[in-house]
């Protein structure tokens, strides 16, 4: 696997996927390969195009 | 005889059991992943509830991918979710389909956004299932289906608190009430148990013994008293919530 395509989040899962803690819409941060849920104000990585829906395992969003 | 795969330390791990079952990553000697039924039973589960090209169905419990494989190879848009990382990283190099990491209980996806859920020897290892099968039908569109397959007891003796001895395991009679107390509408339900033969032949031929899949000898015991058997189960989300039984009849 090359990192380009470790890196590619399938764009139709994209769309229905949500945050598993509040089922509200995700904002995809292509740089940070992350997916944002403000709503939880928290940050779930992707990890080898992988999405890791965890609220433990994501990043809490501070600003 | 070869090393035992280790479990992941996460604690992610949605399993119950302290053995091999339920972790995902059991493999025969060519580290194919090993299932009871394997395709024969993916294939009957698919066939029967009528998971056709382009429906969004999401394996649960997927492990290394073997189902979401086979769905994806007919052109289901299969998504594999497991909650352990180890499974699913097997999946990523063996697998095209896609992938996510989450729990059984609390899934990604909105209200009515599936058509169908498959889901083979998951339910019967995880906490709760009254709840996860609540967040499943909550995911089915309303006609999504649910295709399972899965130990239960199959001792008429099987007692509540037998089964409760044995993890999750429940009898027929218990597993379709849970089905249906979710607000799925049990379709099918039919033994499947000359699977388990095959497969416990296979097991114990790459692994030695069977007390490894339930982690101790007691819990070996108690799973030996509950007649362990196999079943396929179909449920579909009805259109309308069913209407419940306690409810008055209409006055003539």
């Amino acid at each position: 696997m090359t990192d380009a395509q470790a890196n590619t989040i399938d764009r139709k899962l994209l769309e229905i996927l949500v945050c598993p803690v509040t089922k509200t819409t995700l904002e995809y941060d292509r740089e940070k390969q992350e997916l944002v849920s403000r709503a939880a104000r928290l940050a779930y990585p992707i990890r080898d195009g992988i999405p890791i829906m965890l609220p433990d395992e994501a990043r809490a969003l501070e600003d | 005889m070869d090393r035992l795969p280790a479990r992941a330390s996460s604690t992610s791990s949605a399993s119950a059991c302290a053995g091999l079952f339920g972790s995902g990553l059991v493999c025969d000697g060519e580290g194919e992943p090993l299932g009871p039924g394997g395709c024969a039973v993916t294939e009957e589960l698919v066939n029967g509830a009528g998971f056709a090209a382009g429906d969004r169905v999401a394996d649960i419990g997927c492990g290394q991918g073997r189902s979401v494989a086979f769905m994806a190879a007919r052109g289901i848009s299969a998504i594999g979710i497991d909650a352990d990382p180890g499974p699913l990283r097997a999946a990523r190099d063996r697998v095209p389909g896609v992938l996510v990491q989450a729990r059984g209980n609390a899934l990604p996806f909105g209200d009515g956004a599936l058509d169908g859920i498959l889901s083979e020897c998951v339910l019967s290892v995880m906490p709760d299932q009254a709840a996860i099968l609540a967040e499943w039908a909550r995911v089915l569109r309303p006609g999504g289906r649910l295709a399972l397959a899965d130990v239960y007891a199959r001792s008429p003796a099987s007692r509540e608190s037998a089964c409760a001895r044995a993890g999750g395991i429940r009898s027929a009679v218990q597993l379709q009430s849970l089905i249906a107390a979710a607000g799925l509408v049990v379709t099918r339900f039919e033994d499947r148990s000359e699977v388990l033969r095959t497969w416990v032949g296979r097991f114990i031929f790459r692994y030695g013994s069977l007390e490894v899949l339930w982690g101790d000898a007691a819990t070996a015991r108690t799973m030996r008293a509950v007649a362990p058997g196999y079943c396929v189960a179909l449920a579909v989300r009805p259109a309308r919530p069913a209407p419940t039984a306690t409810q008055a009849p209409a006055a003539t």
